[in-house]
């Protein structure tokens, strides 16, 4: 139990926590410690709630017992309204740390006979406080004695020395009050005494309503003044008011992987900023969703947490059609690290969206953030309003280092068009794009902006495969950019003529082999018949050679036979006499 | 003091069984002769109680203005608040008393919770 239930601050009003989750932030620490508190409102809008949850928690958490005075609801009724919110009232009054004390205050009662005071409530209160020692009071609703008791100006005598005493019994009180024509309560008389006015609205704006909360007034601190809208769920009310306007959150250097490879490759080869925020805009069906699941399934590969707002599709559809594209979701969210919230759009209005969406953030603590898509928030608000919301959301995420990405859908050709309320506002703005030619559509993706690295600038086409995203370069030629069929067809065209010029060299070089191979046989020919002619010439002379020799031996013969002087050989034949000795 | 004015406009008629268990919230037993003299036929048990000595009572009897004076018979009945100054309203709202019938119209009867 803690028991620092008054926040000192020196010089400054003492206050007293709710414990109520964002009303002590909008009310710079709780309510004024020992005055008095309205809460004004219409029927219906949460008052008694917030009241009872303003004493449960005092009693649970912070050591402060109270007392609950209902002019309303029975005690019994309190006690199982108030059960849907998990508070256990019998419990507390067992333990002495609650007194429900129901004021029946019927007009047909009384008659009244002369003169008198309101002493009976006053001691009643004060009995029912003593018993406990209780630090907090709450008056439900104070106006019923108004309309029971026939003398108003007693009344309203009666309640202001009411509190009066209170304050002097040290005792924080909420009264809570229903609200007026145009002032906060009825009879005008709470929020003159009180130190500090809540209004609580319960608003209907196009057939959606939200909750909302105001501190109206609280003397002697400052505090929230905008309206900010409030869950009233299981575990009791709570405000989630996004109240920072500065930007101080320190930026990250740590890089994240998209999830597709050539995607991290043109972000610089590294992808993301971790807690930065991103923006995927396309037209329908251009692939919105499945770059968001693929980023999805990146951070939950890599251990982290991803929290998954779909405004479209519901979370099966959504791991259906991701199961088709190769993503077992639905592994991850029974591994807790991917949780889904759909939920449409209407339901809630939009600063109800973003409560929900900060109080599903700040329970899950995601690492990544997928909203899926921030245009079906167009019809709860105008331009500027979204605006501002996101930038809400941005700044809260970032503060806490959450990485978003958000998508959202372009309506038309203009590529541009609906996210210049938003681009400023992203890091990095990746725009899917269909391109239609040749009688088909094919997704592009451009890289439009991503602050603080070097990306680049080139047109990717985006393939949907089984097994996930991948990019293709598109084809720029002097035909423009081609891409899908008509890039397979320009890149089956250009291996086609690569092939050809291939098929050309080697042709060629076959001619020249054979070529070679004519010349070669043609020079053997040549040498061939070289060789033959050679022959013969040196066989003709040999046989002369002997022819010459065997005319010799004949001469000699002759000379011989007719006893002739030997001729000197001298090498010189003397032929005509060879000749004529032959031819003789 | 003042004397009920309305005491010459109606009659009361007192309301059988003319005996009560009164008990006063609050201030002392001043008013008590008012009483008696407003329903002489009855009798009275009546107690007191001052509220800060035993506070509980507030409670149970939803006493909220003091003096507050109720009537009981096994549980409360009828309650009236004030200094029981004006005596035509005590026995009226006490049920000791209606008022007799005006001789035209209905005759109003005295506030009492059933």
């Amino acid at each position: 139990m803690k028991k620092n239930t008054i926040v000192s601050a020196p010089r400054t009003l003492q206050k007293a926590q709710t414990g109520i989750r964002g009303l002590d932030e909008i009310t710079g620490g709780g309510l004024p410690a020992g005055r008095p508190t309205l809460l004004s409102g219409g029927s219906g809008c949460g008052k008694t709630l917030l009241a009872m949850e303003f004493l449960v928690r005092g009693a649970t958490e912070f050591g402060e017992p109270g007392v609950f005075v209902a002019f309303e609801e029975t005690t019994a009724e309190l006690t199982q309204n108030v059960a849907s919110l998990g508070f256990d009232l019998q419990a507390l009054i067992a333990r002495k740390k609650l007194v429900l004390d129901y004021v029946f205050v019927d007009r047909a009662e009384y008659q009244e006979t002369g003169e008198y005071d309101l002493e009976g409530l006053f001691i009643r209160l004060g009995y029912a406080i003593d018993a406990i020692q209780a630090k907090r009071v709450v008056l439900d609703t104070i106006e019923v004695l108004f309309s029971a008791l026939p003398n108003q100006a007693l009344v309203r005598a009666e309640l202001l020395r009411l509190f009066r005493w209170l304050k002097e019994k040290g005792v924080t009180v909420i009264m809570t009050g229903e609200r007026g024509e145009s002032t906060l309560t009825r009879f005008g008389l709470e929020e003159y005494v009180s130190d500090c006015v809540i209004s609580l609205d319960h608003r209907v704006v196009d057939q959606v309503t939200t909750r909302r909360i105001r501190v109206v007034k609280y003397r002697g601190t400052t505090h929230g003044t905008n309206e900010y809208p409030f869950l009233i769920e299981k575990d009791g009310i709570s405000i989630w008011p996004v109240t920072s306007v500065q930007i101080e959150h320190t930026a990250s250097r740590e890089r994240i992987l998209t999830g597709i490879e050539r995607l991290d490759t043109m972000l610089g080869g590294k992808g993301y900023y971790r807690g930065s925020s991103i923006l995927v805009s396309g037209t329908a069906g251009t692939g919105k969703t499945s770059v968001a699941a693929t980023f999805a399934d990146a951070a939950c590969r890599r251990g982290e947490r991803c929290l998954y707002f779909s405004f479209e599709e519901s979370s099966s559809e959504i791991m259906r059609n991701m199961n088709s594209i190769g993503f077992d979701l639905p592994k991850w969210v029974k591994r807790g690290r991917l949780q889904f919230h759909t939920v449409r759009p209407f339901t809630y209005g939009l600063e109800m969206h973003l409560a929900r969406t900060i109080k599903f953030i700040t329970e899950f603590s995601p690492e990544v953030v997928i909203i899926d898509t921030i245009s079906a928030l167009d019809t709860t608000g105008n331009a500027l309003e979204i605006k501002a919301a996101i930038m809400r959301l941005m700044d809260f995420l970032k503060q806490r280092g959450i990485t978003v990405m958000l998508t959202d859908l372009t309506i038309g050709s203009a590529l541009e068009r609906t996210d210049a309320a938003i681009s400023s506002l992203v890091d990095t703005w990746l725009a899917l794009r269909d391109l239609e030619s040749n009688g088909e559509r094919n997704r592009c993706l451009h890289l439009l902006k991503s602050r603080g690295m070097a990306s680049s600038n080139q047109v990717r086409e985006f393939v949907i495969t089984d097994y996930g995203i991948h990019f293709a370069d598109v084809y720029i030629g002097p035909g423009g950019m081609l891409t899908g069929s008509a890039r397979v067809q320009q890149e089956g065209r250009e291996r086609a003529e690569r092939v050809g010029l291939n098929e050309e060299a080697e042709r060629q070089q076959l001619a020249l082999e054979c070529k070679r191979a004519a010349l070669e046989a043609q020079i053997a020919g040549l040498r061939a018949e070289f060789s033959s002619e050679e022959a013969i010439i040196t066989r003709t002379a040999s046989m002369d050679k002997q022819r010459e020799a065997s005319l010799a031996l004949d001469e000699a013969a002759m000379g011989r036979s007719r006893k002739g002087d030997a001729v000197k050989n001298n090498g010189l034949r003397i032929r005509p006499i060879l000749t004529g000795g032959k031819s003789s | 003091m003042k004397v009920p004015a309305e005491s010459g406009e109606a009659k009361l008629v007192a309301v059988e069984p003319a005996e009560w268990d009164l008990l006063l919230y609050g201030a002392g037993l001043r008013h008590r002769e008012h009483l008696c003299q407003a329903h002489p036929a009855g009798q009275s048990r009546m107690r007191s109680s001052t509220l800060g000595k035993s506070p509980q009572f507030a409670r149970g009897d939803q006493i909220l203005a003091v003096p507050a004076m109720v009537r009981m018979q096994s549980e409360l009945i009828c309650k009236i608040i004030g200094n029981l100054s004006n005596r035509a309203n005590v026995v009226i709202g006490l049920d000791l008393c209606r008022r007799a019938a005006a001789p035209r119209g209905a005759g109003k009867e005295g506030a009492h919770a059933g």
